[in-house]
């Protein structure tokens, strides 16, 4: 079972799509927060070190 | 413009870097090309600011001069007094910029990214001492890796003799497209930790606090953890885009975040959090002030010696943060943590106190998290006001 999971896991198409769907729901997401304006998700804490 | 501020920004420098990405997929030198995005970025970064940009660029002579001299010096001489002298000038334009608005005054010798650019400017006369660097550096290079713009604003600190080695190699085309695929993987990780997730935790539960919580001691617990939080995923966001940046480049900056919550100590935590400049301060702060006291014997005792160069390792780290109150105690809490460890673990080496199974390590995870999370919260200024 565990082996036949690992293997599911290890071809290239689901590797492939795992990472299509992660950048995919990224750019919704930021789609749905933010739409078509510029973002203003403020500025970074570090910046005033 | 700041640095992965808007989407205005990615949008220009997904058209900048577009060439650099041909050509390194064609397996040909972008340097030259590199050299042109990083004047432009640099224009583009500071155009807002005239000050800034000036202070920029006096900075960088002020810089390039001090490090060319020290090196050709260094060549026939090494004094100690020369060379603290060196150490002062380089960092002289951060102290300034750090004491000028705490006086009131102006700031018009600062600009976004004074202290990274410090740090590596720093770092370079410590190791020409070191005999390190021998031989003179290329002004080209030298600048190049001065104002490296990906991490300009701040960070990750790189070392020069490691990105020079970055420079030198060519990349063949299967190898850039990794650090094609590497870099593009960071970038969504920055959109998704620092957009995302930083956002709602910023915009939907910290501004919201007050009306969530039901007692003041409740507001200021989950202040706490909302802000530990909202803390690692802002500057792992850009810590992301700016590594991601710098592998399109075809230059493998360093880490500066390793999963830096599920650390099992304190020690552990600082070598998973800011990596960069705790490795920064480690190497020229502690790991020099142990070797001078050990080489002056002025104290035996090692211990002593090593808990002393804590104490003045996350001293200076606090104070580099500014000189307001809250970045003094969150050092002097570091400090007292670190040594309080630090006793602890030759204690445990000795008695066996605490076992080491997998009920330990996880209740050790939980009490580091909570350890660093008010470290945070005093960071955060919420504690003092």
């Amino acid at each position: 079972m565990l082996t036949k999971l690992k293997s599911f896991y290890e071809d290239n198409k689901i590797k492939w799509f795992g990472r299509f769907l992660y950048y995919f729901l990224i750019l919704l997401l930021l789609f749905f927060m933010y739409g078509f304006n510029d973002a203003s998700a403020g500025t970074y804490i570090y910046n005033d070190f | 413009m700041t640095p992965y501020g808007s989407f205005t920004f990615f949008i220009i420098f997904a058209l900048l870097l577009a060439p650099t990405v041909i050509l390194g997929l064609k397996g040909k030198r972008f340097l030259a090309y590199n050299l042109f995005v990083t004047v432009v970025a640099l224009a583009i970064i500071f155009a807002g600011t005239f000050n800034g940009a000036f202070a920029l660029i006096v900075f960088t002579i002020w810089q390039v001069l001090l490090i060319k001299g020290y090196i050709s010096y260094r060549k026939n001489k090494n004094s100690t007094l020369i060379f603290c002298l060196a150490v002062t000038a380089s960092i002289l334009p951060l102290l300034i910029s750090k004491f000028l608005p705490f006086f009131g005054q102006v700031n018009w010798i600062g600009f976004l990214g004074i202290s990274y650019l410090t740090f590596k400017a720093t770092q370079l006369v410590i190791e020409t001492r070191d005999g390190l660097i021998k031989t003179d550096l290329p002004i080209i290079r030298l600048l190049y890796f001065i104002l490296f713009f990906p991490t300009i604003s701040s960070g990750p600190i790189d070392r020069y003799r490691r990105f020079d080695k970055d420079i030198e190699t060519a990349i063949a085309p299967e190898q850039y497209k990794l650090y094609l695929y590497d870099g593009i993987n960071k970038i969504f990780r920055g959109f998704l930790y620092k957009y995302i997730i930083g956002y709602a935790i910023n915009h939907f539960f910290i501004a919201n606090i007050r009306f969530i919580a039901t007692s003041d001691f409740q507001n200021h617990l989950l202040y706490m953890y909302s802000y530990s939080l909202y803390l690692f995923f802002d500057f792992a966001g850009y810590t992301a885009f700016a590594i991601g940046f710098s592998y399109i480049m075809g230059i493998r900056s360093p880490e500066n975040f390793n999963k830096p919550f599920i650390s099992r100590n304190i020690k552990d935590f600082w070598n998973r959090w800011h990596m960069s400049l705790s490795f920064w301060f480690r190497d020229y702060v502690y790991m020099r002030f142990v070797f001078w006291m050990t080489k002056k014997k002025w104290i035996k005792n090692r211990n002593v010696v090593s808990n002393l160069g804590y104490i003045l390792l996350f001293l200076l780290m606090g104070l580099w943060h500014g000189l307001e109150i809250q970045y003094i105690i969150y050092g002097l809490y570091h400090a007292l943590v670190m040594v309080a460890y630090n006793s602890f673990e030759r204690f445990n080496k000795k008695y066996k106190w605490w076992p080491q199974n997998k009920f330990t390590h996880i209740a050790a995870i939980v009490i580091t998290f909570h350890v660093v999370c008010f470290g945070f919260y005093i960071f955060s200024g919420k504690l003092i006001k």
